[in-house]
């Protein structure tokens, strides 16, 4: 199986800033949000929605699409970003993100429609519906690949662990979950919070096709999902290990969940961006 | 490009050292963290467990001033439930925060296992109560009351103002039944606490006659504004009562207001079934009155993120509602 949309790789980094000027832009309208965990999945969002899903924005609902559950939901600035890019809907209906009566809500809901596949926000759940979505799949001889994104937070639920153990005993090798590893959660940076010692032993362990990449480096990503893609016996994980604020100098490495975002500093970020430093 | 002239720190207004920590500059006063700091000083044995909730429930404050008694469980509630109860049943009194939404859905199990049937000494806070919060339907509980009401041994609470909140976190101290608190943070310091109330009583807020408004935690303010309206408008004088202890409910306290009025309006953060609605049915139907209660609140249905103002228009959790109900009830 090889991947759907034959991009170049610059095209995909050009995608990803686009989605973060969009991250800015969302986040400073609203005064505060998700700006840093956004730009840090920038670019797994690119390479998601631009090289690897086969989806098609003229019919979401499309029994064959390749599914996407965004497991933290609160990743939604970046998230519909993506949707907006990839044709999903208009910039206006983007730049009505989290204000009062919109579909397009801080947690990505199904409110929204497909291609929203699980309500999720409530941490851990969403791995354990993917694990459903792509055991049906083979049930029922379909043919498209599952995605899941969480963040390393969501992995302190225990949720995720009977979901891990399950997956590698069904063998579903049409399932690619991809950590979003920024090490951000409410509390701060996650080592001072709760460590994960070595997560890529835990997942090599539980029988997992473990990959572990810099989730900010296109190349690493498209050939993470190619091994994803060559993997017939084990379910997969990626673990990207992503920088909170990514791509934008004065925010890079700042560990703040729910960041206060002026429009100020968006016109800076996004300057800086479009300038490309 | 130029950085210079631009002042991050005051751009991105982030208090503290903003490099580790994040997100929310405090409303200053603290009022729950600073209430139980002093019970802190007061008792050694209380210690504070909290599920990735530090800003939000104001564990900070606590983290800050006894660093060894504060416990960050990670995002992990069910966790958080047992680990609860092991450090009560070994002596220790345990605070456990989180949001609402994340006790009754995320841990009933644990909590009914490991904490009300044994009667641990645990007093769970439940924050961002019923849909008062834009992070949507994940964040936002409305069936806590109802799940918490049909548990065996729990107390539940839901203090409406910042002087009732040491007399509810005292009476789940000195109840030998676990507690759930659920509550919105306050944003004044308290001077002086309401001493008048008891658990298991509602609280006669206002005495009128003919109508009498049941409400709970952010719904008190609105029921006394409406019947403010009232008695403005059409020079009628209804009963509000505050109902800060969903659990126990003194069914004969609660009968003698109900015998007293036509009418009765109960209006609740929360879904019209299993909350304070429920609460009272049960009493009118078991106790046999002859009253008619209308019921506010989230009508059975999931909510979505928005705006407080928003949703509780939206969702009739409303003076506008409540007034409604009022002139429907006159033409009749």
């Amino acid at each position: 199986m090889t991947r759907p949309n034959k991009v170049s790789i610059g095209y995909l980094e050009e995608q990803a800033k686009k989605l973060r000027i969009h991250t800015c832009e969302l986040v400073s309208q609203r005064g505060r949000g998700y700006v840093q965990q956004g730009l840090g999945a920038s670019d797994i969002f690119s390479a998601l929605f631009f090289s690897e899903m086969n989806i098609d924005p003229k019919f979401p609902d499309w029994e064959n699409r390749d599914r996407l559950i965004v497991s933290t939901a609160h990743n939604s600035a970046v998230y519909h970003s993506a949707l907006h890019e990839r044709g999903f809907f208009d910039k206006k209906t983007l730049d009505t993100y989290c204000t009062d009566g919109s579909k397009l809500e801080i947690n990505i809901t199904e409110r929204l429609g497909r291609p929203v596949e699980a309500t999720c926000g409530s941490l851990g759940q969403g791995l354990s519906v993917a694990v459903g979505i792509c055991l049906s799949a083979i049930r029922n001889n379909k043919p498209f690949n599952t995605y899941v994104v969480l963040g390393d937070g969501e992995l302190q639920e225990g949720q995720v662990w009977e979901a891990a153990i399950y997956a590698s005993n069904m063998k579903i090798s049409n399932l690619c979950m991809i950590i979003d590893f920024n090490e951000l959660q409410v509390e701060g940076k996650s080592e001072n919070a709760i460590e994960h010692f070595n997560l890529f032993e835990r997942w090599n362990s539980h029988n997992w096709n473990t990959i572990e990449i810099d989730g900010n480096n296109m190349n690493e990503i498209i050939e993470a999902f190619e091994t994803f893609r060559k993997e017939d016996l084990r379910p997969t994980v990626i673990i990207a290990k992503t920088l909170p604020g990514k791509g934008v100098s004065f925010l890079e490495g700042i560990y703040s969940h729910q960041m206060f975002f002026s429009r100020k500093a968006s016109q800076y970020a996004v300057e800086e961006l479009m300038n490309g430093k | 490009m130029e950085n210079e002239k631009f002042d991050i720190q005051k751009e991105l207004e982030v208090l503290g050292d903003f490099t580790t920590i994040s997100s929310v500059p405090q409303p200053v006063p603290y009022v729950y963290g600073q209430t139980l700091v002093n019970l802190m000083k007061k008792d050694n044995r209380i210690v504070s467990l909290c599920a990735d909730v530090q800003w939000p429930t104001e564990n900070d404050y606590i983290k800050k001033h006894f660093p060894d008694r504060y416990y960050q469980m990670g995002i992990a509630e069910a966790n958080m439930m047992g680990v609860a109860s092991g450090m009560a049943k070994t002596g220790d009194i345990v605070f456990a925060h989180t949001f609402s939404a994340f006790t009754n859905r995320r841990a009933l199990d644990q909590i009914a296992m490991q904490i009300a049937y044994p009667k641990a000494k645990v007093i769970i806070l439940g924050f961002l109560p019923g849909i008062a919060t834009n992070l949507g339907v994940s964040h936002q509980a409305i069936e806590d009351i109802a799940c918490f009401r049909s548990l065996p041994n729990m107390n539940i609470f839901e203090p409406y103002h910042e002087t009732q909140l040491l007399p509810v976190i005292e009476m789940a101290l000195n109840s030998s039944n676990p507690s759930y608190i659920r509550m919105k943070k306050f944003d004044k310091m308290y001077t002086e606490l309401d001493e008048t109330i008891q658990i298991g009583e509602p609280q006669i807020l206002q005495e009128g006659s003919e109508v009498v408004i049941f409400a709970c935690g952010m719904t008190v303010e609105i029921a006394l504004e409406a019947a403010s309206e009232i008695n403005k408008k059409y020079n009628h004088k209804l009963s509000v009562v505050n109902v800060f202890c969903l659990k126990p409910v003194n069914e004969t306290s609660f009968a003698e207001i109900i015998n007293k009025h036509k009418h009765i309006i109960s209006i609740e953060n929360h879904n019209v079934i299993g909350g304070l609605g429920s609460i009272l049915s049960d009493i009118i139907a078991t106790k046999g009155l002859n009253a008619r209660l209308t019921k506010l609140g989230v009508q059975d249905t999931f909510a979505e993120g928005a705006e407080t103002d928003y949703l509780f228009k939206k969702y009739e959790i409303s003076f506008e509602a409540i007034i409604k109900i009022y002139k429907n009830l006159k033409k009749k």
